[in-house]
């Protein structure tokens, strides 16, 4: 995604960066650099370890993003003073972790099981949705057109769309609570986190109210029943 | 649910402002609505908000829950305390007496008790609400010497204690005012074998309640 004009408001740059980002010559940017790292090495060791839980993995990873965000005259860190309006340390972590998996990757490869269990776990959850609000099959159990039964095909299709659309027809919010919920499958604590939330209860509470607005929709559209 | 929208992710820029809820309404819910669809930058969304809550301790949890936990204790102490008349109307001699936390024990004198050959009574004020007193006597070293506890404003001294007349000690009264509460008298000098001085007690802090 493209970033937004939005962000072009940036706060003031940590004094690290603004050394690091200002040195005229190798020696200021090596003394800068070693403040910088006085700063930062522990959130980027920690960063590194909270996403590779092989601890000599994790060491060659956060040495792998050291050398990145030196690379090119501190190219990477550059992008931050660009256009911020978050902090340092939070940005710091995206960009980190992003580099720790791009290491990840091209030392091992894409991890394909975790990937399958995942994309299963996904689908389970998404029955679960379906389940929740209305009994309507799990859109991507919908057999293809290629099915002999046309008839139930066309209504299997009809029935998918309009989930979609009920599904459009919520507020950003409630749709990302919603994929938290029951494509994540995460705890209502975890969800309250994620979304700012004070407590779990405000979580099931606007839950329930979400599932009972999509019956109420799909049950206008003539949709009560799993089967077509 | 998923939607052809993983061509195009969210920026560390944008997903971190997401994160520390700096977005306008207008693009946090463009934000939103792709997380909602992209599983990818969803996965990101939730381990990077995992990374930074270990990072930095309970900061995050403990902003959202405070003004709830604040709501909570007022309105508990709506509900608990007793709206009876306001303090002008109501009887104030049925009112708890409040404890004055800076009332102390007095230290007084030590005084060869009578009747009893090598001891000595030890005397101090008394402390409101006191329960309990501690009598601790320290050598030169600071180490105790003796140590004793006591419903009572005295205590004797006994010989048994072994403290040498020859030596200097001094001594101190705690005063047990709640529970794993106490208040400390002064250190006061200790010279067995004679009267040190004219016992000057310290009056406690008494306050009237106010009429």
């Amino acid at each position: 995604m493209v970033e937004p004009p939005g962000l072009g408001s940036q706060e003031s740059l940590p004094p690290e960066m603004a050394d690091l980002l200002s040195a005229r010559d190798e020696a200021a940017a090596t003394l800068a650099w070693d403040r910088f790292l006085d700063s930062y090495s522990r959130l980027l060791l920690h960063t590194a370890r909270a996403t590779i839980k092989n601890r000599d993995a994790a060491m060659d990873a956060y040495a792998y993003i050291l050398g990145k965000l030196r690379e090119d005259d501190f190219g990477r860190l550059r992008m931050y003073s660009a256009g911020g309006r978050a902090r340092f340390s939070t940005w710091l972590v995206i960009v980190s972790r992003r580099l720790v998996l791009d290491h990840r990757r091209s030392r091992y490869g894409r991890d394909r099981g975790t990937e399958s269990q995942a994309s299963q776990e996904r689908l389970e959850a998404r029955r679960r949705l379906a389940d929740l609000i209305s009994d309507v099959p799990d859109i991507d159990l919908v057999p293809s057109v290629e099915s002999a039964d046309h008839g139930r095909t066309i209504r299997l299709a009809e029935l998918r769309k309009a989930l979609e659309e009920v599904l459009m027809g919520l507020e950003p919010r409630d749709r990302l609570l919603l994929s938290l919920r029951f494509v994540d499958g995460l705890p209502g604590r975890e969800i309250a986190d994620l979304m700012g939330l004070p407590t779990p209860f405000h979580v099931y509470r606007r839950l329930n109210a979400v599932l009972a607005q999509l019956r109420g929709e799909l049950e206008t559209r003539g949709i009560d029943e799993a089967e077509p | 649910m998923n939607r052809d929208s993983d061509a195009l992710h969210l920026g560390p820029a944008e997903l971190a402002a997401y994160l520390d809820r700096t977005l306008s309404a207008e693009h946090r819910a463009t934000v939103e609505d792709h997380l909602a669809w992209c599983d990818e930058c969803r996965r990101e969304f939730r381990d990077i908000n995992s990374i930074l809550c270990s990072a930095r301790p309970k900061r995050r949890r403990l902003a959202r829950i405070g003004p709830v936990v604040a709501a909570a204790a007022a309105i508990i102490l709506l509900i608990a305390v007793p709206r009876g008349p306001s303090p002008s109307d109501s009887d104030l001699e049925h009112r708890d007496v409040p404890v004055i936390l800076d009332q102390r024990p007095g230290i007084g004198a030590a005084t060869p008790a009578p009747g009893q050959p090598g001891a000595y009574l030890l005397n101090w004020s008394p402390v409101e609400r006191a329960d309990r007193y501690r009598v601790s006597i320290f050598d030169a070293t600071g180490t105790v010497a003796w140590r004793t506890e006591t419903r009572d404003t005295s205590a004797i001294l006994p010989p048994s204690a072994g403290l040498s007349s020859d030596s200097r000690y001094l001594w101190r009264v705690d005063a047990r005012v709640g529970i794993d509460r106490w208040v400390e008298s002064t250190l006061a000098p200790l010279v067995l074998g004679e009267v040190i001085e004219e016992p000057v007690i310290q009056e406690p802090m008494n306050r009237e309640p106010a009429p």
